[in-house]
């Protein structure tokens, strides 16, 4: 295959450096020597990473690489990770899925807003790769509009009593860990809203049935269902009221989930790269034909027009946290990026781009499901519109 | 919505037609229109096709829609077959194999003997499953490449090689296979039609695992022999009559996309209807409300091509090559209105259609496969070049 991957963003100010480089190396051997091995094993049987695997990305230190360095973390800045997370995802999402959370997702709520002797306690673990921190927010009538969130958060004397159900949340019943978005006060909207740290084996704390998705087979995704679940209230990471706050931790899990959609992209272009010069029709390679050249040019337009955008918001990240409308802007091209490149990558395999065995299908499938997740395109969308007019827009109106 | 439940241009549809169109569409809602009718239909997904419920469409004399009645058929044309496989796709009634044994069907009746007509339009009409196995793997869209061989001996032929993508021939009793009798003349020549049993010795069907679930196959053939009666139509001249019935093929999968684009749409529609956010139904917001008009207006445009070329095909109206272009004109607007509706729609559903609970999912699955089939959109691209003059 004579693919080049375009990785020299020389001139653009996101090089990657010579340790980026080398993380982007490492990571990459690991997913191919690893990972790949299993990748059809662990789709067909729904599996998530094993929890050997999971300690060898904590051995590597990508679990906690964007942590702070007291609590065993890399302390590194967020594009670190998102090599880390681009490389592994490329192959499977089990293996980029304890890095996205680790590095860029509720774990880094708790690095943000957590309390001193929460972050000592909470966040070594999950650097060790011993816990992974998965996240509850979408309630059955809260989705896009999360700040709808009914679940209850009682503060009762030392402890705090949940009460309610949550929906779609990824890693439900596999995590060892979950922060609950959760209702702490009576005010309405996102005044009222907090968020507790649950362990999995908290009495009261029960799962729905594994959902079956159409992609996304190595994420368990389940309800969880509260029935007075007490946890102390040493637990609480965000008050009442520090809902808006979050939207900074909000924008690194959004290119976390970006940086999910590129793989995908670069991964399908890569294989559609190698079979379009493979592959023979009427006397010649099929990328002779001008349509399979177009087709080509536009995956790799949009793949490398998905990685400014996250390579830009992270940059400017550094080792804090994205502009909320670099990121938004990230996800929002990246998310369809995903989607319309890996159904192009499936045209251009034809059948074989169709069939279980090829693995295109399998990305488009879960291509899907990063443009569910997260806040959707079409809520980027509005937040898009409002940041870049410093205005607000009420949906309810 | 109105628009999608009523006749396709009422100007086209006869009283008959509309009639069968209506016959259809209660027998879906009666046999499969829940999801729990459907779940045990299809053993929750896994099966696309349900042989009992086809026999019981075979029994109401659908199974032979378009053929002719001293075949036990019900003689109708295209527009009929349209109307089936349209609301087939629509009623989301699992009866996969229909489509391939249509594509037969249509190949028995303008090459078959009269005695293979007895025989194979007989079967079809009773509801027996018939595939048709072009593709190989080096010939997907260049059909010159075939190298499926058959060889002559005694009085037949032995087969040899491999075919591929051959949809539901693990439900047929046999299937239409498209060999190699001859290298002469150009890679077009040489080809011949023969019927070959599922059950002969050296036949292998060998299920692909794919993302719509159980339609494709591959087919091994090893010293598989086939009676001389066996061979449909003149041995060399399989090309051509497999281009015979591609006009058909595509006005089919046309209809089949209109249903499904259908299907979607009110799947869709059902949905953003129900679902509140913000304190209102999500499909109440623009963001939304405008991509789903502009669905509806591609469907409509669909269902328009469909029923005007399958009208045109079979009153004959219109140069061959003006009816090649029209179909495959047809073909790419309706695949690609499907493709696009579901993959739409399941954005818009979220979680909800991401989840194999729901059939939106369902739909973005099935969907992609049709730009793939029956000649890939690229082909049918190539085929409207060609009747431009536009070919190098």
């Amino acid at each position: 295959m004579s693919a080049t991957e375009i990785t020299s963003t020389e001139g653009s100010g996101f090089d990657l450096n010579d340790e980026q480089l080398q993380l982007k190396e490492v990571a990459a051997r690991l997913a191919r020597d690893r990972h790949l091995p299993h990748v059809h094993e662990w789709e067909r049987d729904r599996e998530s990473l094993p929890d050997e695997d999971r300690t060898q990305l904590a051995e590597l230190g990508f679990l906690g690489i964007c942590l702070p360095e007291e609590y065993g973390g890399g302390g590194r800045p967020l594009l670190d990770a998102l090599v880390v997370i681009e490389e592994l995802a490329k192959v499977s999402m089990q293996g980029a899925w304890p890095v996205f959370e680790g590095a860029t997702g509720p774990a880094r709520v708790v690095h943000l807003f957590g309390t001193e002797e929460q972050k000592q306690r909470l966040l070594p673990p999950v650097v060790r790769g011993e816990k992974t921190i998965a996240v509850a927010i979408s309630e059955p009538d809260a989705g896009s509009a999360a700040t709808d969130a009914t679940v209850k958060a009682k503060i009762v004397g030392d402890e705090v009593v949940l009460n309610g159900a949550k929906r779609w949340c990824s890693g439900a019943g596999h995590a060892e860990q979950y922060l609950v978005y959760a209702r702490l006060g009576e005010e309405l909207g996102a005044a009222g809203i907090g968020a507790v740290l649950v362990d999995k084996e908290t009495p009261g704390l029960t799962f729905g049935e594994r959902e079956n998705l159409m992609g996304w087979r190595g994420v368990h995704s389940a309800d969880m269902f509260f029935d007075d679940v007490r946890v102390p209230v040493e637990n609480i990471i965000i008050e009442k009221g520090g809902f808006k706050r979050l939207f900074t931790a909000f924008s690194i899990e959004r290119l976390g989930n970006s940086t999910n959609s590129l793989a995908l992209g670069q991964a399908a272009l890569d294989k559609t790269a190698a079979y379009v010069q493979e592959r023979k029709q009427f006397g010649k390679e099929i990328i002779e034909f001008q349509t399979i050249q177009a087709a080509l040019a536009d995956m790799v337009v949009q793949v490398e027009a998905a990685r400014m955008l996250i390579y830009r918001a992270a940059v400017h990240a550094g080792t804090g946290t994205p502009v909320p409308i670099e990121a938004s802007v990230a996800k929002c091209f990246a998310n369809e990026m995903a989607k319309r490149v890996t159904d192009t990558a499936i045209q251009l395999l034809g059948g074989y781009g169709y069939s279980a065995e090829y693995d295109v299908e399998r990305m488009h499938r879960d291509s899907h499901g990063w443009a569910i997740a997260g806040g959707t395109p079409t809520m980027q969308r509005v937040r898009i519109a409002s940041e870049y007019l410093g205005r607000r827009f009420d949906q309810r109106r | 919505m109105t628009t999608t439940t009523d006749a396709p241009q009422g100007m086209i549809f006869t009283d008959e037609q509309q009639a069968f169109a209506d016959a259809i569409r209660d027998f879906a809602n009666r046999e499969c229109g829940t999801r729990e009718q459907r779940a045990k239909l299809t053993d929750h997904g896994r099966e696309l096709h349900n042989q009992t419920l086809y026999n019981k469409v075979a029994e109401l004399g659908w199974a032979g829609v378009s053929i002719p009645e001293e075949y036990g058929g019900s003689g109708g044309g295209l527009v009929e077959q349209c109307i089936f496989h349209h609301e087939v796709f629509r009623g989301m009634i699992p009866i996969w194999g229909a489509g391939p044994s249509h594509t037969v069907a249509g190949c028995y009746k303008r090459f078959g003997s009269e005695q293979q007509k007895q025989e194979t339009l007989s079967a079809i009409s009773n509801g027996h499953v018939i595939a048709i196995s072009i593709s190989e793997p080096e010939a997907g869209s260049d059909v010159g490449k075939i190298s499926c061989r058959a060889e002559a001996r005694d009085d037949g032929y032995v087969l040899n090689g491999q075919k591929t993508w051959c949809s539901s021939a693990h439900l047929a009793d046999s299937f239409l296979v498209l060999a190699r009798t001859s290298r002469e003349g150009s890679p077009h020549d040489g080809l011949t039609m023969l019927e070959v049993a599922a059950d002969l010795p050296g036949v292998e069907v060998r299920p692909i695992d794919t993302m719509g679930g159980k339609e494709v196959n591959d087919i091994f053939l090893t010293d598989v022999f086939v009676p001389a009666e066996k061979v449909v139509g003149a041995v060399g001249n399989g090309w051509r009559q497999v281009m015979a019935g591609l006009n058909g093929e595509r006005v089919v999968a046309a209809a089949q996309g209109v249903g499904m684009a259908e299907r979607t749409l009110e799947d869709l529609l059902a949905y953003v209807k129900e679902r509140k956010q913000f304190g209102k139904a999500i499909g109440t917001f623009q963001a939304l409300s405008h991509r789903i008009a502009s669905i509806a207006i591609e469907i409509e445009c669909s269902r328009l091509i469909t029923y005007d070329v399958a009208a045109r095909v079979d009153a004959g109206r219109g140069t061959p090559q003006e009816l090649a272009r029209l179909t495959s004109m047809a073909k790419v607007k309706v695949t690609e209105t499907a493709k696009h509706a579901a993959l739409e729609g399941m954005q818009m559903m979220g979680g909800y259609g991401y989840a194999t609970e729901y059939d939106m999912e369902r739909h973005v699955r099935l969907a992609l496969a049709p730009p793939i089939y029956a000649g890939t959109n690229e082909i049918q691209r190539e085929i409207i070049v060609g009747t431009l003059g536009l070919r190098g």
